[in-house]
């Protein structure tokens, strides 16, 4: 509820023209960003609007993710890969 | 043949109240609660912040006691035998409360002790459980430096040692990443088979719909209880995702929300997520209206109504900062690094926020995001690249850049025994506001964010939606044209 | 009550205490620099006490006195040629006191035997002042007497006193307050300490968690006394061991009767510290109240360093709820005297009942629950 309320006057202030940076865990909250930054071991794995992330993270199976399908699918191919690396 | 036995509920409310003593004031955090679990079923605790939630938990776990009715623990009384009770519960508490200081294996060899498990045993079960977890390597590790949603998760084994009969989790996923969250509700999940009755709170929409049960609290009372669908099937037919050609979705949902007949409409995916009253609503031109599934979300608003009916003051909706070709880039970063020792906790990073934009940082926990931030915010120096924030160079200038900046972290930063007009008078010297402009900035904000019914209330005795309220309303003191959000 | 749970409570204590700076210091590096500041730095007897000696006019009789007192132990005497000089040196504490002989000194010795001297001392440290005092009329008294003999008659004092020290023959102060401090180092880790890391628990949410398991309440508190019990105890044979050996302080009792006491004292300093941590559950203010309630008591009402006869009566009466008192008091007598029965007896007595009143009031309040 008070998080409701929150995007509610968040959404107010990006009105007015004040830029807005956040940090969230609530996924369903990324969706409210204009654009977002995923980060992981330190490194910028996607940027873009919240379409843009979703989409890279489309395949056969799931063509149509959520943002918090897209989170897990994205760190977690490049966490092995980085794991692979070492 | 299977035949059906009538067992016991494991946990029964009896018309519970509870009452607290807060300063001079007594608080009713349970009014006359009556609720039954069923057995082997997963049920999901839901309700504003403030609720009961966590009362209703503590009063499960034998660690408060009901200033009037009753609570029964598998048909037994709970103030009668507590310690044999406990014997057949699991508890995890919203703080994480194991040792920091004691390694993971120490903390269950603790844990498996005080449950009374025999060496040969608790071996075993641990085993189990550090599969079921993933901590297997992390076995020597402290608590303390274990991430956000590996704690949790350690937390479960501990709860889990004597295979409770009943498991009560009070927000086991809040604050935890998605990842974690995944694998902390398979945890969950795989209990079911296991006869275990689970209670959980949680603060997730979607988490709810994957319970057998739910039980909704709103001001220490039972709202209504049932499974998912029961709470969604009454709103068939009331929502809609709509969609609209040019507009942007944050314009359209402030157009769509303040229109009669809309309970609530919320930002999704695809569009515009729209709970409508019994009556019809008509599209706009431009608009589309396709009819979807109700969520547990819109039942939720529906029952306890969307908790900001038209209070916030928005600038006019059709202002159009539109596709950011004019808007001026206002955070800049280029290359952007950060060592601790050879630790490197942000990796040259680059990009740019422009006016007006929301732009949100995601990541796992410990994923460098709250290093970012600081350094943007200036509170770190960073060790390579380049940074500007409104126009400055944050290693030259900084404190020029954060004077122009207003920063609310997670914690909300405020000065608990300080009033609310106590904690804006001070926020507002902080920034350097003095007489009439000080002034007028406290009484534009009290105005704003309607803190005025709550002037002498000291900031910790806030509910929790207040406090929030009153955190941005200091960090805009100021009228800064950047707002970082931790 | 369930031996398993204990031994995981006592267990887990150890592994804390083990991996806890803060502990280690507070229950072995503070002990160790207590007693060496009170062994070596801080001492209460007067001794090179820094004198100013004004003569008004030198003759034979003026240097002797002032020879006398150069060969005094306790004092430091040094010639100023006027009184403004010497006060002006005791402003600036350059010396502790004047000695001024006045110019009539030596024709009022040579006339009737006796005279009068001015003394002024420093009153800023009253202890000092005293000591200093008693010492210079001390001075006085024998090189009058010396002088009455050497002109063949005796000089007339109401009373002759004639002193003869017990226990503590070379009156070093080292020998009564390093036996005194045992009970301040036990106090310090028997009730601040433990009321510390319980206040921990609460405030880390560890205790919510703890209290959710089948463990009992006394399991939880034996849980925390007993490992505490013995690193008070550890505090307290160090104390002996650096008191006996490395500052020499007899120890003429028993060292049974000193185990003994030491114990009764020490469950007495546990039960405030659960106490105290029962009503506090935040670590800042529980250390608080252990220092204003424990501590300090400790330091100044029980006869450890102020003498408690010599304490106005309203605080004398204080003194008697003050646990250390009697500890202290069993303490200097089991080190400097022996075994006194009559002394070891009442004070054990008195340490026994407040270390029933104190855990029993503690277990009675102690539930497992958060309200």
């Amino acid at each position: 509820m008070a998080r409701r309320e929150f995007w509610q006057r968040i959404n107010a202030l990006a009105a007015q023209g004040v830029t807005v940076l956040i940090t969230t865990h609530f996924m369903d909250e990324a969706e409210y960003c204009d654009r977002l930054v995923l980060m992981s071991l330190g490194e910028i794995l996607a940027q873009g609007s919240p379409a843009e992330l979703r989409a890279q993270a489309k395949s056969p199976e799931h063509p149509d993710p959520s943002m918090e399908d897209a989170f897990i699918k994205l760190i977690e191919a490049y966490e092995s890969q980085i794991r692979r690396a070492s | 043949m299977a035949t059906e036995t009538p067992t016991t509920s494991p946990l029964r409310f009896a018309g519970v109240r509870k009452r607290f003593q807060r300063g001079k004031d007594a608080v009713l955090a349970l009014d006359g609660l009556n609720l039954e679990l069923t057995p082997g079923q997963v049920t999901g605790l839901l309700g504003p912040d403030g609720a009961g939630k966590t009362t209703l938990i503590r009063l499960a776990a034998g660690l408060l006691r009901p200033s009037e009715g009753k609570v029964f623990l598998f048909g037994q009384e709970l103030s009668t035998g507590t310690t044999d009770l406990q014997e057949k519960i699991g508890y995890m508490p919203q703080r994480f409360g194991l040792y920091e200081d004691l390694t993971v294996q120490e903390n269950l060899d603790l844990y498996s002790d005080l449950q009374g498990l025999a060496p040969e045993q608790a071996r075993n079960r641990q085993q189990d459980l550090l599969k079921l977890t993933a901590l297997g390597p992390f076995g020597k590790r402290r608590a303390g430096a274990l991430s956000g949603g590996m704690k949790q998760k350690l937390g479960l084994a501990c709860a889990l040692l004597r295979a409770p009969q009943l498991l009560l989790l009070d927000e086991p996923t809040v604050g935890v990443d998605p990842i974690a969250r995944r694998e902390l509700w398979e945890i969950i999940q795989s209990l079911r088979g296991a006869g275990t009755t689970v209670l959980m709170s949680t603060a997730y929409f979607d988490e709810a719909e994957r319970c057998d049960a739910i039980v909704l609290l709103h001001e220490g009372k039972l709202l209504r209880q049932g499974n998912p669908q029961s709470f969604t099937d009454p709103l068939r037919g009331r929502c809609f995702l709509v969609r609209h050609h040019e507009m942007r979705r944050r314009a359209l949902r402030e157009s769509l929300q303040q229109r009669p007949g809309v309970r609530d409409a919320r930002i999704v995916a695809d569009g515009i997520r729209v709970l409508t009253g019994p009556e019809p609503v008509t599209p706009a031109a431009d608009e589309q209206w396709e009819p979807i599934s109700p969520a547990f979300e819109d039942a939720f608003v529906e029952l306890l109504g969307s908790g900001t009916t038209a209070t916030v003051n928005t600038a006019p909706t059709t202002t159009t900062i539109t596709d950011g070709k004019a808007a001026e880039a206002v955070v800049e970063v280029e290359g952007l690094r950060k060592f601790f020792g050879h630790f490197e906790a942000v990796k040259s990073s680059t990009f740019s926020v422009r006016r007006g934009e929301i732009f949100g940082l995601l990541g796992a926990n410990g994923a460098g995001k709250t290093t970012t931030f600081r350094m943007l915010c200036g509170l770190l120096s960073p060790s390579a690249g380049t940074l500007r924030v409104a126009g400055v160079d944050m290693r030259r200038a900084s404190s020029a850049a954060r004077a122009r900046i207003g920063y609310v972290a997670q914690k909300f930063a405020l000065y608990g025994n300080l009033s609310v007009d106590q904690n804006l008078a001070f926020f507002a010297a902080a920034y350097g506001l003095r007489g009439k402009q000080r002034a007028a900035a406290i009484a534009r904000v009290r105005e704003e964010f309607q803190l005025a019914p709550y002037g002498p209330v000291n900031a910790d005795n806030l509910p929790l939606g207040i406090k929030q309220r009153l955190a941005l309303a200091c960090a805009l003191l100021h009228e800064p044209p950047i707002l970082f959000l931790d | 009550m369930n031996s398993r749970r204990l031994r995981g409570l006592i267990r887990k204590e150890f592994l804390q205490i083990l991996r806890d700076p803060s502990a280690i210091a507070i229950a072995f590096f503070l002990p160790v620099f207590l007693l060496f500041l009170f062994g070596y730095g801080v001492s209460l007897d007067a001794r090179h006490i820094p004198l100013a000696v004004v003569v008004d006019q030198p003759t034979a009789e003026t240097s002797a006195f002032v020879g006398g007192l150069q060969q005094s132990f306790y004092f430091a005497p040094k010639l100023f040629p006027s009184m403004q000089q010497a006060q002006a040196a005791l402003m600036e504490r350059r010396v502790d006191g004047i000695v001024w002989l006045r110019s009539n000194f030596s024709r009022q010795i040579l006339q009737g035997n006796t005279a009068s001297i001015g003394v002024f001392v420093n009153g800023v440290d009253a202890n000092n002042a005293r000591i200093a005092e008693g010492y210079l009329q001390g001075v006085w008294q024998n090189w009058l007497q010396q002088r009455a003999l050497a002109a063949g008659h005796p000089l007339i004092v109401p009373v002759d006193g004639k002193d003869r020290i017990w226990f503590n023959p070379a009156l070093r102060s080292r020998d009564y307050l390093v036996p005194g401090l045992i009970a301040v180092i036990m106090t310090l880790i028997g009730a601040l300490l433990t009321a510390l890391v319980v206040a921990r628990e609460w405030e880390r949410g560890t205790m919510e968690a703890l209290m959710a398991t089948p463990a009992q309440m006394a399991e939880i508190l034996l849980g925390k006394l007993i490992p505490y019990y013995f690193m008070g105890m550890g505090g307290m044979l160090l104390s002996v061991a650096l008191a006996v050996w490395l500052f020499a302080v007899p120890l003429r009792g028993s060292f049974a009767i000193l185990l003994l006491a030491s114990t009764l004292f020490l469950l007495v300093a546990l039960g405030m510290g659960l106490l105290i941590s029962s009503v506090a559950r935040n670590q800042f203010v529980a250390g608080q109240i252990a220092i204003i309630v424990t501590f300090l008591p400790a330091f100044i009402l029980s006869g450890f360093i102020f003498y408690i006869p010599s304490m106005p009566t309203a605080i004398q009466v204080i003194t008697h709820i003050v646990a250390a008192r009697y500890f202290v008091s069993i303490l200097q007598t089991l080190f400097l005297a022996g075994n006194v029965w009559s002394i070891i007896l009442w004070n054990s007595l008195a340490l026994l009942l407040m270390a029933i009143f104190f855990l029993g009031v503690t277990l009675r309040r102690s539930h497992k629950r958060l309200d």
